[in-house]
């Protein structure tokens, strides 16, 4: 029986400027050769970082493992400060009756499980600013990403 | 202790040296020690603990992050094998601390951290302090005996105004002994109330620095040794590591060295070497002026 969903082609980026290695050298080097900042990951390409999309990098604790440069300017805090915290610390559901983060987190688990989806979240204790999240699996090692776009 | 030059250890990690470089500015890790000709040497052990890291992470914070738990780790072990009067144990744990690490970084990042954490656990008045503090010092001293001989620099005369061996402050200055005999300085330590004789071993020989170390002994005896030593070796600056009071001593005028054993000598080899450039430029003066080699004077360093 064919799979009802097709996954969508993976691509490889760099964690933290988010750009495409330039040659398939490049690609398979764990440290991204253009920012030398960030490690070499994939995400499928419905859900990996477009052009000045700013994102997050979580673990499979749901701890906070890197930033793109445009989510430390969105977060306000710095990569080297912000790894090893929860995720809960930087993002929240936007719905404010969703509960203290539980579908955010029951969101993501189930994105990194199953096909990428899209949530609205806002910044942790911030009212007004709302975004939405595409969040799915990225890797290796097996992670959550989730992509931030203004609503 | 394996190093590497930044574009060996590039190598290894598969990156640019400018990239390597970037990270210590912008993670302060791998944090290089320098050599004598000011470039950067990484210790292998951080270098593969890094690589092994970043094949687990999923960024470089994360992967740092991970790397330098690794090489906390040994502090841990040692801590643990002191806590358990396993004094094997913590040898083995130093030999591992000294494949990742420099002697100096050795003592500056896992003993001193453990023996300060045993001291908080148990007491600095206590039978487990004093069993680890006497391993302690007895591991310096190994350590010392095993730097290379001094070069022809000039000797740093450190005045111990520590007390006995439950004083954290002894162990502080055994490894000040230590860092400064690492860097080719002679070291001589002398006790504070020892004066009867301290003429004779000071003109014998010449420090260019006094260092008192330790806030045990009266203000009265330090002055009292100081003044003997000035005496036979005229004005020498006088500098105080691990003496109460920061900055510099309202009625000397003596200026504190770092509370770090390793700053501190760094700051020492900082000051011997302005001296022996003063001294130097003085005799080459005296040389164009004059044309005829007159009997070296006594080379003093003013503070």
């Amino acid at each position: 029986m064919p799979d009802p969903v097709e996954a969508a082609p993976q691509i490889r980026f760099c964690g933290h400027c988010g750009q495409t290695p330039p040659t398939a050298l490049a690609a398979r080097s764990r440290v991204c050769s253009l920012c030398g900042l960030g490690v070499v990951i994939s995400a499928g390409e419905d859900l990996a970082p477009r052009k000045g999309e700013s994102f997050i990098i979580i673990d499979r604790q749901l701890k906070l493992c890197g930033l793109s440069r445009g989510a430390e300017r969105v977060l306000e805090v710095d990569e080297p400060n912000a790894v090893h915290r929860h995720i809960c610390d930087f993002l929240e559901p936007a719905d404010a009756e969703a509960g203290q983060g539980d579908e955010l987190l029951q969101g993501i688990i189930t994105a990194s499980f199953t096909a990428p989806r899209t949530l609205v979240v806002r910044p942790a204790g911030e009212y007004g600013v709302r975004f939405a999240a595409r969040v799915g699996a990225c890797g290796p090692p097996a992670g959550a990403l989730i992509v931030l776009s203004t609503v | 202790m394996r190093t590497l030059k930044t574009s060996e250890a590039a190598a290894v990690l598969n990156v640019s040296p400018n990239t390597l470089r970037a990270w210590e500015r912008r993670f302060g890790y791998p944090k290089p020690q320098r050599s004598p000709g000011k470039h950067r040497l990484y210790t292998h052990g951080e270098i593969a603990a890094l690589r092994d890291a970043l094949q687990e992470g999923l960024s470089i914070s994360s992967a740092i992050s991970r790397a330098r738990e690794s090489v906390a780790a040994d502090t841990h072990v040692l801590v643990g094998a002191l806590a358990a009067f396993e004094l094997e144990r913590a040898d083995a744990a130093m030999e591992g601390a000294l494949a990742l690490r420099s002697v100096e970084r050795s003592v500056e990042e896992v003993l001193l951290p453990s023996m300060e954490e045993i001291g908080d656990r148990h007491g600095t008045d206590s039978a487990p302090w004093a069993l680890a503090a006497r391993w302690a010092c007895e591991w310096l001293g190994r350590a010392q005996r095993l730097s290379p001989p001094p070069e022809r620099r000039p000797a740093v005369l450190l005045g111990d105004a520590t007390g006995d061996l439950l004083d954290p402050d002894a162990l502080a200055l055994r490894a000040l002994e230590l860092c400064v005999s690492r860097t080719g300085l002679r070291t001589i330590t002398l006790p504070i109330n020892g004066l009867a004789g301290l003429g004779d071993v000071v003109s014998s020989y010449e420090p260019r620095v006094v260092v008192i170390a330790g806030g045990e002994e009266q203000d009265d005896d330090v002055a009292r040794w100081a003044y003997r030593v000035r005496a036979s070796a005229g004005a020498l600056p006088v500098l105080l590591f691990r003496r109460a009071g920061g900055g510099r001593s309202r009625t000397t005028g003596a200026r504190h060295l770092a509370g770090s054993p390793t700053l501190a000598a760094r700051q020492l080899v900082e000051l011997a070497d302005a001296g022996v450039r003063h001294v130097v430029e003085e005799e080459l003066l005296e040389f164009d002026d004059g044309g005829v080699s007159s009997a070296p004077r006594r080379r003093r360093l003013t503070a």
